[in-house]
């Protein structure tokens, strides 16, 4: 059994100008001890989901449909208050991508992760003291019982993350997730934060969910890929398979633009064109109005996901038997054939 | 904007698109019903500030006479009539009706206000963008002079100043818009520094436009949004502060009817006269409320950050990606010293500060 | 250490501030109307006098070299002289001080505590029911005018009801009890705006902080909503909160000289309003004087609580 389960998830957002629908029946599943990347451009939902994993959605936003289940518990189920005691923190906990501005500025670094420790622990302030000097030297931050009396701007950039991290690692959680963990800080300075995440995962064999656009980071760090494009998971695969044998118009068209994966996608605009809005998404495939295989059934069949593989889906019309359609060849063939994207 | 953002629904782009800033602006106060109420309240003000000053001027007080009663007729045989029919706020020391003064004192708050919010304003804008704009040593000294008229509390600067110049109404809002300036300048200063190093303030530098005109016709018009609800929300200050230095005895003097000198007026006579006291209290208060509830709503909605509508979720803000769009558009489609320059630089305004 | 030299340097950059409103009076000094020696000799002085008079306070002397002894007596302390009470300016506004101090003072003690707690109730509840009343209730309170109010009061407790004195001062230090009374309506009329305008500041920048990411971070790592509120939002919330404070005691001493009117307290805004009255210009420009360099020393104290509050400033 896996450790995490979402299945059908919808999280929508009520404003004046329409229903959001910001997660529109999201499935996927995390193993223990297992990474999974959420990939896509900004805007496809994939903090939104994650967030929603830990009933984080504020106002006007909502979890309207599916389920969450976390080591076998419902956590749509739980109320704000058992979220807060029994998931947030001690079994779930977050690292966010800014960590200048997800820390307190008025309060020092050592205080902030010691108010977690006691909020989720039995422990009381001296022992948490001496476990946020521990976490501090556990994520590398040097003279950690100096500097845990410093405040968030007195550190670095990538300090500031370790100190997030130290702060996600308190209580011992058995799944992290970073969203966008490495977007704010220098390309040295990635390396050695997820470097750091891999040496906790392999440590407390915790499982890890990377929120991100950047593919680079997938490559480094995730065992299995899951590619969210306007609120939809439209492909999932482990790391090895996705890479060498994309099936989604939207995946192939991702990996074949990017030059490197090294290449971050909001920078890249690879597909062309714009995501739609998710107040009114198009109907049937919601990657249709960009797609370079979309044929006329895609106007009117929302793809469930099909299996194209072992551990690996698409949800994309190509893959239904009652549709008879060649393979598409977007995706750089192994004899090194000419795409035909549109770009 | 960036190519990473998603669009929003084509019905807000089109909202967007046709109605300017000013109308949107507008319309979202539909969302706020305490500025409408304010709204409300200033336009019956305006009117009856209109219908004193046509029916003073050009009529001689005779269709309010005809109407209702002469405000400022005396009648000792009247003293002090409690409210009645007649009098439907009662009489005066002098047995004058207090229900049309009141009506007639609209006049003389509303235009102290607003031209004392006028002298401010443009003072301020001036002293304001000319210290950012410039900065070094004019910014240092017009600042200072700033905080020195800043640090002397303004009603006792008012005093002093009615004191020098003796008391009348036009030294009463000359002294009030003196006292009003460094607020506004302030404001306009920070407003000229964030905006001072956009990049089609940097077009029109190398476009060889004078340093004036850029400030006055480039940066100042973009600014002033701030400025503006500064004004709004001052205006009910101003009107107390002015009623106040009549109260005292400083300010508007008799026969003029003025809310601050009834007030005065009926403070000796609370015992026998409550009504005297009360009504223009009232007048004052439902003024000065009604410049603060549009204040508010104008400087919520224009503040981003305050929003009666919700603002962040995730990427998928649309109020943001709107606000996004208000202060891409300038830097975009810029043509420096072109008509096409000003019209943006009034969507800003329009738009809002961000 | 450092909080002790950023003090001090704080207070010497006043000392242009400081200067340019001792110019400022000294102008005023000399623009006021009337003539003091014929104040205060009376309407018809023997002209011996009043030249004696004349050459004793130097009003026959240039302009500057006024200005220069004004600045040198300045420094010692020394405010000019009374017409009125033929007394030092500098003793009288020692001995008004209290009444005006301990007035502000109880204003600041009762605003505090519930415009804050008002404002935390009205973030709290952003955009609900009891958001809207508060927030309506401060709207009126800075719409009020206080001198009207101070009449209602009048009106209604002293008038009315009869259950405290309309006017008068006690000094609190001398007799509690007999004070207690005679302190209330002044005191009411002074925190009324004050409460309503620190209320709305603290509203919303509460809700503004409760829109910060650290907020966020908080409550995925299981901080109840109350403490975020309280703890880590107020903190942030306290900043401009202390500078609202600060300047506020501009308002206050503004507001002193209406309500020591109204309520016949002999404090320093009385002093100030009897002497224009009277036109005994050096106590008023020697109050005003006074007035602005209290403000100063409120805006030079706020920068040291900010300072202290928000680690992110150097004292150096």
């Amino acid at each position: 059994m896996s450790l995490l389960e979402v299945a059908d998830l919808r999280t929508y957002f009520f404003t004046p100008d329409g229903i959001v629908q910001a997660v529109d029946g999201v499935s996927f599943e995390v193993g223990a001890g297992e990474s999974l990347g959420i990939v896509g451009e900004s805007g496809a939902g994939k903090s939104v989901a994650v967030k929603s994993l830990m009933g984080l959605i504020r106002d006007p936003g909502r979890v309207v449909d599916g389920s969450i289940r976390f080591d076998g518990r419902e956590l749509t189920d739980l109320s704000e208050a058992e979220l807060r005691r029994e998931i947030r923190g001690n079994e779930i906990s977050i690292v966010f991508q800014d960590a200048m501005s997800a820390l307190n500025p008025v309060f020092t670094v050592g205080s902030q992760i010691q108010e977690i420790i006691v909020e989720n622990t039995d422990l009381h302030k001296t022992d948490a003291r001496e476990r946020a000097i521990e976490l501090l030297e556990d994520v590398g931050i040097p003279d950690a019982d100096q500097r845990i009396d410093e405040y968030p701007h007195q550190y670095s950039g990538g300090m500031q993350q370790r100190a997030m991290i130290a702060m996600a690692l308190a209580c011992n959680p058995r799944l992290i997730i970073a969203d966008e963990p490495t977007t704010a800080l220098d390309v040295t300075i990635q390396a050695g934060i997820l470097e750091l995440f891999e040496e906790i995962q392999e440590k407390h064999d915790t499982s890890i969910v990377y929120v991100t656009h950047d593919l680079g980071v997938v490559r480094e760090v995730c065992d299995r890929v899951a590619v969210m494009y306007l609120g939809k998971v439209v492909e999932q695969a482990p790391y090895e398979e996705l890479f060498r044998n994309p099936k989604h118009p939207y995946t192939q068209s991702l990996l074949n633009s990017v030059v490197t994966p090294d290449e971050r996608l909001d920078e890249l605009n690879p597909i062309g064109g714009t995501m739609p809005s998710a107040v009114m998404p198009p109907s049937g495939c919601r990657f249709r109005t960009r797609c370079p295989a979309a044929f006329d059934d895609c106007l009117a069949v929302d793809p469930p996901r099909y299996q194209v593989g072992t551990d690996h889906d698409a949800a994309c019309l190509l893959y239904d038997d009652g549709i008879a359609r060649p393979e598409p060849t977007l995706h750089e063939t192994d004899d090194g054939g000419v795409n035909e994207s549109n770009i | 904007m960036s190519t990473g953002k998603g669009t929003p629904t084509a019905d807000v782009d089109a909202e967007f698109d046709e109605d300017g800033g000013l109308v949107r602006t507008l319309k979202k106060l539909r969302h706020s019903p305490t500025s409408l109420v304010g709204l409300f309240i200033i336009a019956a003000l305006v009117i009856m500030a209109i219908f004193s000053a046509i029916d003073n001027f050009i009529f001689d007080r005779a269709i309010i006479t005809w109407l209702h009663a002469d405000p400022h007729a005396m009648d000792q045989s009247m003293r002090y009539e409690e409210p009645s029919r007649e009098h439907p706020m009662g009489t005066d020391r002098y047995g004058r009706d207090v229900f049309t003064r009141l009506i007639y004192g609209s006049r003389t708050a509303l235009t102290i206000g607003i031209l004392a919010v006028g002298i401010s304003f443009v003072g301020g804008v001036i002293i304001g963008s000319v210290s950012a704009f410039f900065g070094g040593y004019v910014d240092d000294l017009l600042m200072r002079s700033v905080e020195i008229l800043y640090a002397i509390p303004g009603l006792v600067l008012a005093i002093i100043f009615m004191a020098i110049f003796g008391p009348s109404i036009y030294n009463l809002f000359i002294a009030y818009g003196i006292v009003g300036i460094p607020a506004y300048a302030r404001v306009m200063r920070s407003e000229v520094l964030s905006l001072r190093d956009r990049e089609y303030v940097e077009a029109a530098k190398l476009a060889g436009l004078p340093r004036r005109t850029i400030l006055f016709r480039e940066i100042v018009p973009n600014g002033i949004a701030p400025v503006i609800v500064q004004a709004t929300l001052s205006m009910g200050g101003v009107i107390i502060g002015a009623a106040a230095l009549s109260f005292l005895g400083f300010g508007v003097q008799p026969p003029t009817p003025d809310w601050g000198r009834m007030l005065s007026d009926g403070r000796t006579a609370m015992v026998v006269a409550w009504w005297v006291a009360v009504f223009p209290g009232i007048m004052i208060f439902l003024t000065v409320m009604g410049f603060n509830m549009l204040g508010d709503g104008l400087r919520d909605i224009m503040d981003p950050k305050m929003t009666v509508e919700p603002t962040t979720y995730d990427d998928w803000t649309l109020d943001e990606w709107q606000t996004e769009q208000q202060t891409e558009q300038p830097d975009d489609d810029i043509v420096p010293g072109s008509t096409g320059a000003r019209t943006d630089g009034a969507g800003e305004l329009r738009g809002g500060r961000s | 250490m450092g909080l002790f030299r950023y003090t001090l340097r704080r207070f010497i950059q006043l000392v242009p501030v400081l200067f340019g409103i001792v110019t400022l009076t000294f102008i005023m000094m000399h623009a006021l109307p009337g003539d003091p020696v014929r104040l205060w000799l009376g309407e018809e002085p023997g002209q011996e006098l009043a030249d004696e008079l004349i050459a004793a306070h130097g009003f026959d002397r240039p302009m500057h070299e006024q200005y220069l002894d004004y600045l040198v007596n300045l420094v010692q302390g020394d405010l000019g002289q009374s017409f009125v009470y033929n007394r030092p300016v500098t003793d009288l506004i020692w001995e008004r001080m209290e009444p005006t101090m301990v007035i502000m003072g109880l204003s600041y003690l009762i605003a505090l505590p519930v415009a804050i707690g008002l404002g935390i109730y009205g973030a709290a509840r952003h955009n609900r029911a009891g958001d809207h009343v508060s927030r309506l209730a401060g709207l009126a309170g800075i719409s009020t005018p206080n001198f009207w109010l101070a009449l209602m009061l009048i009106y209604l407790l002293a008038f009315n009801l009869d259950v405290l004195p309309a006017s008068g001062y006690t000094s609190p230090f001398v007799d509690p009890v007999g004070a207690a009374p005679l302190l209330i309506m002044p005191v009411l009329t002074l925190a009324t705006a004050q409460t309503a305008l620190l209320m709305r500041m603290t509203r919303s920048s509460m809700i503004e902080e409760m829109r910060e990411d650290y907020v966020e971070t908080a409550r995925a790592y299981g901080i109840p909503e109350r403490k975020i509120m309280l703890r880590h939002s107020f903190r942030n919330a306290l900043l401009p909160l202390v500078t609202i404070i600060g300047l506020q005691v501009s308002t206050l001493l503004g507001g002193s000289v209406i309500v020591e009117e109204i309520f016949a307290i002999p404090g320093l805004g009385r002093l100030f309003f009897d002497s224009v009255i009277d036109q005994d210009y050096s106590v008023a420009v020697g109050v005003t004087l006074f007035f602005s360099t209290l403000f100063l020393i409120g805006v030079v104290l706020t920068d040291i609580a900010y300072a202290y509050i928000d680690p992110r400033i150097k004292y150096d």
